[in-house]
């Protein structure tokens, strides 16, 4: 007898349950796609979630006397960390967003020309400022780039 | 000539008894590192062996089981072909979701996760453009993004993804009683908040195979080789390792795209923002399995019609749902030619 010859029990073993399991299976899904017992389990599906919800109320208010925390209060706290940790998310955003923009800027503009800029919108401001009535507590800019002075009531 | 070989059935009996006596065997191989964290989600960056593609490949798993399928082991592992053919990875693990992400629906998953995951992954690997891949709902959930997206997709790939709902090849009374309203089972997942991971695996389990010993039978078979018996322990690993399903996430599902099959209309809204089929332009490749009895072909190709792209290809390969295996450490057949074609080669 060869090798070829000899029945390899473990490949038709496996051949057979194969067979036998689509067998089973197909069954299984035909007698559960019928309209009773579909409208059956949606029944019980129904009962069931409303004992549920009924359990759930009771377990909430015996936690009042009990003075126990449940699923809901620990869910609570933990969106809470959900919550911070969502706002220094956004900040990182902006973050990362306003550093790509600067870097943008740079690449675009030379430094040389970034202080030309800056001196442009400074000789802007002062001019602007000096054809406007001067107001207390109003904010100015000082003739030297940077520092700024507060216009304020004479003491003298 | 014996019919008996006694070494092969000590080997034969003692790999079967290994699936109960060994540790369960270690899955995700591949180097990576986490680049982005959000609640339970993790952003994984697999950096390409030898970078040969200026596109690098961001993927989308489903939301019932864990993404480990896709790094399985060393020489059997998708993610390990991608960065062995010189592909940037990005794999988005959405995690294992609690009671507290009870609320979280699928759109959430697109807008937060998804959309927030490939700025960054864009961000992060420089590059003009990207390239989603999407297994099962996972596919639907990228198809949802690239519905609303504005990053620049170069790639869209769908692997066994279900788009159009209403195309169902059994259990057509249960979708016929869903669709008249006859099945509402909105109370009991209220009740619940999140699905448990063991009734996610009934239900997966309901649909496919109720029954389901041949897995056993087959290891019996072959438990005698010892590679096999890995690969088998790995696989079975994550066939049992369903995760529990948020209520928010589920209703969307069943009602939005089982009941209304709302993608399909281009009636879905994505936090305000419709979800537009037509909006994408990019490649697409569509991906469906000829013996896929949880994701039929008539399921994948509807998106085939409804997309503005101009290079579109679906496939249709022999195989059932998790066919999509690895041989060699190369890509999948479906993308070995496709994907280089389209993935800009590095300048050097």
């Amino acid at each position: 007898m060869s090798q070829d010859d000899r029945v390899d029990i473990y490949e038709a073993l496996k051949k057979m349950g194969f067979k036998l399991e689509q067998q089973m299976n197909e069954l299984i899904q035909k007698q559960l796609d019928r309209e009773d017992v579909i409208r059956q389990v949606n029944i019980s599906g129904k009962l069931y979630g409303n004992m549920m919800k009924k359990l759930q109320d009771y377990t909430e208010t015996l936690s009042v006397y009990l003075n126990f925390p449940t699923k809901k209060d620990v869910a609570n706290t933990a969106k809470l960390v959900m919550q911070t940790e969502e706002k220094v998310d956004g900040l990182d955003e902006q973050l990362v967003r306003l550093t790509t923009s600067v870097d943008e800027l740079k690449q675009w503009i030379p430094s040389k020309k970034l202080d030309e800029a800056g001196r442009d919108i400074q000789h802007f401001l002062l001019y602007r400022e000096q054809q406007e009535p001067n107001e207390p507590g109003k904010v100015r800019l000082s003739s030297s780039f940077g520092q700024d002075t507060k216009i304020g009531k004479r003491q003298d | 000539m014996s019919l008996f070989d006694a070494d092969k059935e000590l080997q034969r009996w003692k790999g079967f008894m290994s699936n109960l006596t060994e540790d369960e065997p270690k899955t995700g191989l591949t180097p990576k590192q986490a680049i982005w964290r959000k609640n339970k989600a993790t952003l994984w960056y697999y950096p390409a062996t030898e970078k040969k593609y200026d596109v690098p490949v961001f993927l989308v798993y489903s939301l019932v089981n864990q993404p480990f399928i896709l790094d399985l082991q060393p020489g059997a592992s998708k993610i390990e072909a991608f960065v062995n053919n010189g592909y940037d990875v990005y794999l988005i693990d959405f995690g294992i979701p609690s009671y507290e992400d009870k609320d979280t629906t699928l759109s959430d998953y697109v807008v937060d996760y998804i959309q927030k995951g490939i700025q960054r992954a864009l961000r992060h690997s420089e590059a003009k453009e990207i390239t989603v891949i999407g297994y099962c709902l996972g596919g639907t959930l990228a198809a949802m993004y690239a519905a609303i997206a504005w990053e620049p997709i170069k790639n869209l790939i769908l692997f066994v993804t279900p788009i159009d709902f209403h195309a169902t090849n059994q259990f057509d009374k249960v979708a016929d009683e869903l669709l008249n309203g006859q099945v509402d089972i909105g109370e009991v997942i209220d009740a619940h908040g999140i699905i448990p991971g063991s009734s996610v695996e009934a239900a997966m389990r309901l649909m496919t195979s109720p029954f389901y010993f041949s897995r056993y039978l087959s290891l019996l078979n072959k438990s005698y080789d010892k590679e096999y018996v890995e690969k088998w322990r790995r696989f079975n690993k994550w066939t049992k390792g369903h995760i529990p399903f948020p209520g928010g996430a589920l209703k969307q599902l069943i009602y939005d795209l089982g009941k209304d099959n709302q993608l399909v209309k281009g009636e879905m809204l994505i936090r305000g923002k419709r979800a537009d089929l037509s909006h994408i332009d990019a490649n697409l490749l569509v991906v469906s399995s000829q013996h896929d009895r949880l994701v039929p072909k008539e399921q994948s190709y509807p998106i085939m019609d409804q997309v503005s792209s101009k290079d579109k290809t679906f496939l249709l390969v022999e195989g059932g749902h998790t066919h999509l295996t690895v041989k060699k450490g190369q890509l999948p057949e479906t993308l070995t030619d496709w994907l280089p074609q389209r993935s800009n080669r590095v300048n050097t």
